[in-house]
């Protein structure tokens, strides 16, 4: 027998685990760490490091450690934010084929799944040692805002790291499905993902094992790690009052001033006040300095309150868009490390009315949701107990209970069933470079449509079919997917060839477009070439 | 797994059904309907629930079917939620279940569906609503590049916007449309019975449809074709 993984695939940090008949259970690293870091090294001495080892080499070898590869991974290299992103890091991206990120290190160039797959792999090993047993299959998860792009190279990364996967879920469906299984609840739930780099809003309704998901809205360049990057500039501005030396343009010190960063602002989630000193920063001209610093939380949650704001924007906009009032909602759940934040919960509660439901681990709930989904896919373990409450549920389903006279025996939680939405509005281009939207933002998946077209103009023989994802009118406002071209097709007079043009969105997310002209009959799947995938 | 490949293969012989008929609902299907409809059959036909027991080939007839119906959930939904959002609910007032119901049934009532006559010849149409979309008409301009596609053929999209249908044009009308989910159950038997050859179990199962909605026009006529022979 082999296991299925639930794999949670941060920016920053992964987790995986496995559906066991008592409940789920976390991939350990060697150390016995559950939360193991998305960091891969290629240190001078050879050989690779991933995961916590390779993260401590960031300290010394900054520019062999790539991080972050979540940012990059499907990304077209150059989109203006993508590019922006890629000052952040302290590796070299260059592009490769198809306009792919590619991360260069010493004398290896690696694609972005192609990192991810160390990653994965680490966690599969490490599992496989753990567990006794061979991992075959994964669900992996990814951000509900994610593109087709990024979806299939992370599909492509767990190809790499030999997995079948059998299913990408959104993350925060993840999380609803570890908070709701097995409850029998009929509820509407909000799950609030502030991970290490993405953002997420989502809405689901849960009845029993049905987990629907209403509306989603998200951020991709919003997240933990943009909460740092403002805290170590401000580090960085007292750096140079107090020791006359600008730090921007040395990234060794950057990164450090960043890593202290991220401390500063986990210990500002316990107390009011931050004070100490970082050390052991080497300045350009050889010498080794500190840096004192004392820094408020109330400091911290100003310089932060626009990345806040931007993601409760973002959750009401969602709220919006499902038609629902923020009374309506039975519970808030907290997902991502930086939902740990005072401010940011603060906010929320402020939002619905309520406290945000701050009971689940937010670092292990999506993957304890990919791990009950890849144990009920792969038509194995679906675990009796996944989370505390659900142990009064299995305590009962062994003694026959007796309810108004009746004798109930309670049947062990069914198969989740998760029905997910559509990342974006589907598109293609028509004539003077407009669009004609084929599916919406938010519908239910999998979903087909298809939409009749005619030719522009006369003894029109060939058609090209541009595909886009936004909402814009205008195609070049949009974000370009890829094209299909139907050629050889009978010469006939404008407007009278028709051709149909059919968008499928399948279980992952992922868009396949197929045309036919409708004269001939003639079907032609035309498989979607999609930029920044890998080819 | 059979039943639900069967009702699979079904609806790919249908590729013209309206979205009522796809979710087995009445015309005057509320939103709530619409969505216990929908949850329904993602109960019964979602593909993540037949993966393991199907090859691949029998997953993807189970998968298309399904996103046809969760098109045909998107579109409603939509449609029902836009509407509420227009005009404050008149929830005293029931929807006009008839009001689409072809005022005299055909002969064809009881025979194998075939499916409904479309106003142009151009192709099948679009599952599609297409509302409001910009129609982009701007023809072959400069910036309409070798391969440009023109707008979308509207005369196509009778489907899903019913009060456009010109006069002379017939209407896509299935029997969902005309009845009550629970008639339509009763109903489909009739039929069964009726393509067996058995008129007297036919007979039976009309009438138990006619109990369950005795509104309906539609099935009212269908009794008495059948009657008559």
């Amino acid at each position: 027998m082999t296991l299925a993984l639930g794999i949670d695939l941060g920016t920053t940090n992964s987790v995986a685990a496995v559906a066991t008949p008592t409940g789920v259970e976390f991939v350990l690293s060697p150390r016995g760490e559950r939360i193991h870091p998305s960091v891969v090294a290629v240190p001078a001495g050879g050989g690779m490091l991933v995961g916590s080892e390779a993260r401590l080499q960031r300290l010394a070898e900054p520019e062999s450690v790539i991080f972050s590869a979540k940012r990059f991974i499907g990304q077209n290299l150059r989109s203006p934010l993508v590019l922006a992103a890629t000052d952040g890091v302290g590796f070299l991206i260059e592009e490769g084929i198809n306009q792919q990120p590619i991360a260069v290190v010493r004398d290896r160039r690696m694609t972005m799944p192609e990192v991810s797959s160390h990653v994965l792999l680490y966690l599969k090993r490490n599992a496989e040692r753990q567990f006794g047993e061979r991992v075959s299959q994964a669900v992996i998860t990814v951000p509900a805002n994610f593109t087709d792009a990024q979806r299939q190279a992370t599909r492509e990364a767990g190809r790499l790291a030999g997995l079948e996967v059998l299913r990408l879920i959104n993350e925060p469906t993840a999380a609803a499905l570890a908070y709701g299984f097995g409850k029998r609840l009929h509820e509407q739930v909000c799950v609030f993902d502030l991970g290490g780099g993405t953002f997420d809003a989502s809405l689901l309704r849960v009845e029993d094992e049905l987990f629907e998901v209403v509306a989603s809205e998200g951020e991709f360049f919003l997240g933990g790690d943009d909460l740092d990057r403002e805290l170590a500039e401000h580090l960085a501005e007292r750096f140079h009052a107090h020791l006359r030396v600008d730090p921007r343009p040395h990234p060794l010190l950057m990164m450090k001033l960043q890593m202290s960063a991220e401390s500063i602002k986990c210990h500002l989630s316990e107390h009011l006040v931050a004070e100490g000193e970082i050390d052991g920063l080497d300045l350009p001209d050889g010498e080794v300095v500190k840096l004192p610093f004392r820094v408020t939380r109330e400091d911290f949650e100003r310089m932060i309150s626009p990345l806040v704001d931007r993601a409760l924007t973002v959750t009401q906009r969602m709220l919006d868009v499902a038609g629902v009032l923020p009374s309506e909602i039975s519970d808030v759940l907290c997902v991502g490390g930086s939902t740990r934040i005072p401010a940011v919960r603060r906010q929320l509660a402020a939002l619905f009315g309520r406290e945000p439901n701050v009971r689940i681990n937010p670092d292990e709930v999506v993957a304890q949701g990919a791990a009950i989904q890849a144990g009920s896919l792969s038509g194995g373990v679906i675990p009796g107990t996944g989370m505390a409450a659900l142990d009064s549920v299995t305590t009962l389903a062994m003694s026959p209970l007796s309810l108004g006279g009746r004798s109930v025996a309670l049947a062990p939680p069914a198969r989740p069933l998760l029905l997910d939405v559509t990342p974006a509005t589907l598109a293609i281009q028509t004539t003077g470079g407009f669009t004609e939207m084929l599916l919406d933002k938010n519908l239910p998946i999998p979903i087909e449509r298809s939409r009749v077209f005619s030719t522009a103009r006369d003894k029109q023989t060939r058609v090209e079919i541009h595909c886009c994802r936004g909402e814009a009118k205008r195609y070049s406002d949009n974000e370009p997917l890829g094209l299909l071209v139907l050629e050889d097709l009978p010469e006939r007079a404008r407007g009278e060839l028709t051709i149909e043009v059919t968008f499928r969105v399948d279980t992952d997310g992922i868009l396949h477009v197929r045309a036919r002209d409708t004269a001939s009959g003639q079907r032609r799947d035309v498989r979607l070439n999609i930029l920044g995938a890998p080819s | 797994m059979s039943e639900v490949l069967s009702w699979a293969r079904r609806w790919a012989r249908r590729p013209t059904a309206t979205e009522h008929e796809l979710l087995e609902l009445a015309r005057s299907a509320t939103l709530d309907d619409v969505r216990a409809a929908y949850h329904k059959l993602a109960r019964f036909a979602h593909p993540d629930l037949h993966r393991t027991a199907m090859t691949p080939a029998q997953l993807e007839d189970v998968t298309a079917a399904f996103a046809r119906v969760s098109n045909a959930y998107a579109v409603l939904s939509g449609k029902l939620r836009r509407e509420a959002k227009r005009a404050p609910a008149n929830p005293g007032e029931p929807a006009p279940s008839g009001g689409h119901a072809p005022a005299r049934p055909s002969t064809a009532t009881m025979a194998p569906k075939q499916p409904p006559a479309r106003p142009s010849s151009t192709a099948p149409g679009p599952t599609s609503s297409s509302t409001g979309a910009a129609s982009a008409s701007a023809g072959p301009s400069a910036a309409g590049a070798a391969g440009a596609l023109a707008g979308p053929v509207r005369a196509a999209s009778t489907t899903s916007s019913p009060s456009r249908t010109g006069a002379t044009a017939p209407l896509p009308i299935g029997p969902a449309n005309a009845m009550s989910p629970r008639a339509l159950g009763h109903y489909r038997r009739a039929e069964l019975a009726m393509l067996r050859g058995n008129s007297t179990e036919a007979l039976l199962h009309l009438r138990m449809a006619i109990a369950s909605d005795p509104q309906s026009s539609f099935l009212r006529a269908a009794l008495a074709e059948l009657e008559a022979r």
